[in-house]
């Protein structure tokens, strides 16, 4: 059987990834808030079998731990599934983007350059990632991440766990009331210093009434701007 | 020699080079962006507002005051001498004027978009015109910035000579705006219950996870090539440097512009509210020079080019960068293109 050499890549990628992930680590302040997944738990998973990311263990411990508190149990379950839910697509992703560089690299006989093969894997998985990214799938999974990750901290005592959380239609209904709360009250400036000008007009014809055809042609010509304006041909 | 030996070789070389580039950045002590000399001119309640520039003849130059993010640091614009727009600008004749906002404090939650925009920009705009003696300038918004100047121009626009937004997101829901679908079902509240301002941490590893393998792995092999190469490497620790110090934010204007904006694009709906007003863009009629970057992926081009179906002005230009959200401000290509464009564009218009 000829050799291959991305195993050893693959045992290799995944100390560095480690120490490139400690190093990050050690050098962010990060106060309650942990990293997404991401292919080191492909690696991980990869490298020690034993240790299986997906297993439910992990979770029965915590569920185990928070027995008397149910509010707890629940945050924590919840995240562990986001959490979860995230690798398993890290999983996939990075599988997917090895297999495409090992692929690439037999084509072109660059397995054999390890810097080459890096790139090649690099490369092949921000491909896959973006078009996984835009899916409503692994969105919303992060969005529950996040979700999940705050609960988990109100759930043991970060914070304040608003008074009053509005659902998604009512705040853009609210959205919507503002606009039109803040345009009928331009409206209204509006209509006031129309009248406004409309009274000071009506007294300055009493006073003068030869004026009148020169105020005339001056809103003519503001007009014909605004029309000249709108007309602009937008791009 | 075997197969399997030349790959053991290949593999002890590759490690050798690391270790050697990654011995030499742990050498950099002095890492500290921001090079160009300048000083505070007004400090308020939430920001400071900076001068560039030791010439004395300031007030016969074009001013431009410029409009960060409130997202990660200004320091970007002015890296190192050789990768600073500022100091492209300087050398191009210009007076610049950069508000550097302050660290929300915990007791600053509830600061809000309005206090931002109508308030702080507001006050900074006013100092400027009272220093150059005039009524109007030239503002130049960056990033989330640039949102912030869209809006202070909608509503001031009597204020406003000038506009250029630079990478600035103005559609927040196109199709390939990845951040955008991400945050979509975040619960703001109770986000904002729980941190009081939102860490600056959870920001980056949102934006470090929108490239992960680059921006997670490769930039680090990629370092390989910088060895004892001592101004790339320090180049390198820089931008480092300026990646991981990302801010905190109000909690109360990241709910509004998280909410408002990329969960429920009030901004081109004309439902976006500030200071009890409308920010309807069409109000904007001064002349604007909108920059985006082809391959931006914090703020997709789509996202920027929007605004061209939204200003009510007769005198719109684009400017595109072939180049990504950073690349825009720091890479050699930018330096020598952007800087040079934004001045040409101002002073035919001055």
């Amino acid at each position: 059987m000829p050799h291959d050499p991305t195993e050893q890549y693959q045992d290799f990628l995944f100390e560095l990834e480690k120490y490139l992930r400690q190093m990050n680590d050690a050098g962010r302040d990060m106060p309650a808030f942990s990293q997404l997944p991401g292919w080191l738990e492909w690696l991980k998973a990869d490298n020690d079998p034993s240790g299986d990311i997906t297993s439910t263990k992990k979770l029965e411990s915590l569920k185990a731990q928070f027995r008397d508190d149910p509010a707890k149990s629940e945050a924590a379950s919840r995240y562990w599934h986001a959490f979860q839910a995230l690798q398993v697509h890290w999983i996939d992703i990075s599988s997917k983007s090895w297999d495409v560089a090992r692929v690439q690299s037999i084509e072109t006989s660059s397995a054999t350059n390890i810097r080459q093969f890096y790139d090649d894997w690099i490369e092949a998985g921000e491909a896959l990632f973006r078009e996984r990214a835009v899916t409503k799938a692994y969105a919303d999974q992060v969005g529950e991440w996040i979700n999940a990750q705050v609960d988990l901290n109100l759930a043991f005592g970060m914070g304040e766990v608003p008074v009053c959380v509005d659902p998604r239609d009512l705040k853009a209904a609210l959205t919507e009331a503002e606009a039109r709360e803040a345009q009928l009250r331009s409206e209204l400036e509006a209509l006031k210093s129309r009248q406004k000008s409309k009274s000071a007009r009506a007294t300055s014809q009493k006073k003068a009434p030869s004026k009148a055809g020169q105020s005339t042609k001056t809103k003519a010509s503001s007009k014909s701007e605004i029309a000249l304006k709108k007309s602009r041909p937008k791009s | 020699m075997t197969s399997a030996r030349r790959t053991a070789e290949d593999i002890k070389t590759f490690t050798e080079k690391l270790s050697h580039s990654l011995s030499q950045i742990r050498q950099i002590d002095d890492a500290a962006p921001g090079t160009s000399p300048h000083e505070t001119i007004l400090t308020g309640d939430g920001f400071r507002l900076l001068r560039y520039g030791t010439d004395q003849a300031h007030d016969k130059k074009t001013a431009v005051l410029i409009v960060y993010a409130l997202v990660n640091r200004p320091w970007v614009l002015d890296l190192e001498p050789k990768r600073s727009m500022i100091a492209r600008l300087l050398e191009r004749g210009m007076d610049i004027f950069l508000i550097e906002w302050l660290d929300p404090e915990p007791q600053d939650k509830n600061r809000s978009l309005s206090a931002y925009i109508a308030v702080m920009i507001d006050q900074c705009v006013d100092a400027v015109n009272t220093a150059r003696r005039t009524s109007r300038l030239n503002l130049l918004g960056v990033c989330q910035g640039g949102t912030l100047s869209l809006c202070y121009a909608a509503l001031f626009p009597k204020k406003v000579k000038n506009l250029i937004t630079m990478v600035t997101p103005v559609d927040f829901q196109t199709e390939d705006n990845v951040l955008s679908k991400w945050v979509r079902e975040v619960d703001l509240d109770r986000l904002v219950g729980c941190y009081g301002n939102v860490p600056g941490a959870l920001l980056n590893t949102l934006f470090v996870s929108l490239q992960p393998f680059r921006l997670g792995s490769k930039k680090y092999i990629d370092l390989i090539d910088l060895a004892d190469n001592p101004a790339g490497l320090k180049t390198f620790a820089r931008m480092e440097k300026w990646i991981a110090d990302s801010p905190d934010q109000a909690g109360t204007a990241f709910n509004e512009f998280v909410g408002n904006l990329y969960q429920r694009n009030a901004l081109i709906k004309d439902k976006f509210v500030v200071d009890n007003q409308i920010v309807n863009l069409s109000k904007i009629r001064c002349p604007v020079l909108n920059i985006y970057a082809l391959a931006d992926h914090l703020v997709p081009a789509s996202a920027s080019k929007a605004l061209a179906n939204y200003v009510g002005c007769d005198d719109y230009s684009e400017l595109t960068f072939d180049g990504g959200h950073i690349g825009i401000y720091v890479s050699r290509q930018a330096q020598q293109s952007i800087p040079a464009s934004i001045a040409r564009w101002i002073l035919a218009r001055s």
